[in-house]
């Protein structure tokens, strides 16, 4: 039988690392003037709308009662200010390389034979196809999350390292495929590549992105995840850092890096690409598309690739590449092995 | 000796780094993270063709502190604001794990030594480059000025305050294990009792007639915090299957938390008294970290 994978302590870090998004308010026609966008608290009286008992529904006298009880909320909101039409949204995203070295490992097989595959990868792809899509994600905006529905314009604006900035119309670009192609899209993409196979140190870029949704309408940072909200009563509490709303860098991350279109119920699953995951799970869907059965989750390829097999196809190493990208601990526990 | 060489890393402005210093404090990252991101930039040098540097020492300088925990309007208690993880193979959500984290933004003061003059130029660039691909404390490097080299002559008050101006507006954390010692010897108390007794706010009234005022106030003046120094070793050093290095030999360790002082860099009179460095005792089985003066 062929060598087992025989890292039980292993980890990579992200090579692709984004700020937080913060959230600001501006005009489309005049974006001399940004201002952040902060948070207000609100309380309101809610209808009870929830699915009742069916021993309520029955008795009128009952659900009258039920109904007419206040349901008061207190909850964080955000939203432009009436002289502004649109939000600005700008964050930071570094690119490292080093994909071939591991931050911990403790596999003396793997470590042997890993280098070389990553190495072969890079050399044989330089990244091409992964950048490309890292920079139609930061191009269409995706990342804007719920702030582009709906939005009239979308405008992102990429600045390099260098100073060179680079303007993209985001609903120019389909959030379903990758065929997009543009000079200025392969100029970014040029350079995340060479920044994730390791001939740029690193690569910092700054995005902006500008979404004209309308006077006063309310945008959306990211919810907070407290698990013990104590007895005051804020049923949901936003994100903000010094004042400023602002989206989770995570959240930021999982869209740029939406590019999973390999994954087998591609087709019929008719949601396009997904975020790359280890088991392909997409939270809201509440289901994992790369399920060990088919052998098409991460650990199943990983394990085969890192020790020098080929795989069936080159998408299924873009596959692997891309969760190396994204980082995370992939030990197994060392019981198993035996 | 009082001519000395340092490398300022100016205003890192970190996230999402690890606020969990010890099992049982959480707040300023443990300055085993610092002194490890160090170790980590002197290794990466050397790599690089430095291979007589030495980075000896280092202070760390808090401008910015930002810790993610929720305090809802009348709670006496903060929560963790925490993080999901994705979802498991069934598509399933995993058990949360609580790990607190913070955004904060610090400067390093770190001390040179073995680097050739004429490696200045290439020694810069090499670390404004190994900075932006590392981690500090876990978390991710969002943005940092150039780095610069500062000679500090410690006989002179100008250029020990150049040196210490390039930290301020912010807080340097020094040691105050001495307090915690002091009053285990003098009142018997047991070492966490006496680190409690430190953090504690008391309120006393005191009666003149027919006013009641009321007094809040610590035992000692400053900004005292508890902070996690290293570890205490507590099994014999030996091989545990998988262990992450099988050259060298490992032992379970528990950590040592004793009492900080956050103080302006202006009220420092000796750089000895910031600069953390690593102390091994193996008589006592202790990996600490300490500053110079301590030592």
């Amino acid at each position: 039988m062929a060598v087992k994978n025989d890292a039980t302590v292993l980890a990579f870090e992200k090579k692709l690392v984004p700020s937080d998004g913060y959230l600001y308010g501006t005009t489309w026609n005049d974006r001399s003037k940004v201002k952040p966008l902060t948070l207000t608290p609100k309380s309101v009286r809610g209808t009870i709308s929830n699915r009742l008992k069916p021993a309520l529904q029955n008795d009128p006298l009952k659900l009258n009662a039920e109904v007419e009880k206040p349901n008061l909320q207190t909850v964080d909101a955000c939203a432009l200010a009436e002289d502004q039409d649109t939000l600005k949204l700008s964050f930071t995203l570094k690119v490292l390389g080093g994909i071939d070295k591991p931050s911990a490992s403790n596999g003396p097989e793997f470590n042997k034979s890993y280098h070389g595959v990553a190495q072969n990868y890079v050399a044989e792809t330089g990244f091409t196809e992964l950048a490309k899509r890292y920079a139609i994600n930061i191009a269409n905006g995706r990342y804007l999350w719920r702030n582009r529905v709906g939005a009239e314009k979308v405008e992102v604006v990429v600045s390099l390292n260098e100073g060179e900035t680079l303007s993209f119309d985001a609903k120019q670009f389909s959030l379903r495929d990758f065929n997009a192609d543009s000079p200025d899209l392969q100029k970014l993409a040029g350079k995340i590549a060479a920044a994730l196979s390791g001939n740029l140190p690193y690569l910092l870029i700054r995005v902006e992105a500008y979404a004209l949704v309308g006077s006063a309408q309310e945008v959306y940072p990211s919810e907070e995840l407290v698990l013990d909200k104590g007895k005051g009563n804020k049923s949901k509490i936003l994100y903000a850092v010094n004042g400023t709303a602002a989206l989770h860098s995570q959240k930021i991350g999982n869209a740029i890096r939406t590019i999973d279109t390999w994954y087998p119920a591609f087709a019929e699953a008719g949601i396009g690409p997904i975020a790359i995951e280890p088991y392909g799970s997409v939270t809201n869907l509440g289901k994992a598309f790369r399920t060990p059965k088919d052998k098409a989750d991460f650990y199943s390829l990983f394990d085969r690739f890192a020790l020098g097999e080929t795989l069936a196809s080159k998408d299924q190493e873009h596959y692997v590449m891309a969760v190396l990208v994204r980082g995370g601990v992939f030990g197994q526990s060392g019981k198993e092995k035996e | 000796m009082s001519y000395r060489q340092f490398l300022l890393l100016p205003h890192l402005k970190i996230h999402n780094a690890n606020a969990l210093s010890s099992p049982y404090t959480i707040g300023f990252p443990a300055m085993t993270a610092w002194l490890g991101a160090v170790h980590a930039l002197q290794r990466q040098l050397r790599q690089q063709g430095l291979s007589e540097l030495q980075l000896n020492g280092v202070a760390v300088s808090c401008h910015q502190f930002d810790l993610q925990t929720y305090q809802g309007p009348g709670d006496f208690v903060r929560s963790i604001v925490g993080t999901a993880n994705p979802l498991d193979k069934d598509g399933r959500r995993p058990a949360f794990v609580e790990e607190a984290r913070c955004h904060l933004e610090v400067s390093l003061l770190i001390e040179i030594q073995g680097l050739d003059s004429d490696d200045d130029q290439r020694f810069i660039e090499l670390v404004n480059q190994q900075v932006q691909r590392m981690k500090f404390a876990g978390g991710d490097l969002l943005s940092s000025r150039p780095v610069e080299i500062l000679p500090v002559n410690e006989d002179e008050p100008a250029s020990m305050k150049k040196a210490l101006n390039k930290l301020m507006l912010g807080y340097v954390l020094i040691e105050r294990r001495a307090l915690l010692a002091d009053s285990m010897r003098q009142e018997g108390q047991d070492a966490l009792d006496a680190l409690l007794d430190y953090l504690t706010i008391q309120h006393r009234a005191t009666q003149d007639g027919e006013t009641v005022s009321w007094e809040s106030k610590r035992k000692t003046a400053g900004w005292l915090v508890p902070i996690a120094v290293g570890f205490q070793g507590i099994s014999k050093p030996g091989v545990a299957k998988h262990q992450r290095d099988p050259d060298t030999p490992h032992r379970f360790a528990e950590s040592v938390v004793t009492l900080g002082e956050f103080v302006m860099p202006h009220r420092i009179n000796t750089l000895d008294d910031m600069l953390w460095q690593y102390r091994v005792d193996l008589q006592r089985n202790l990996y600490l970290c300490q500053t110079l003066s301590n030592a």
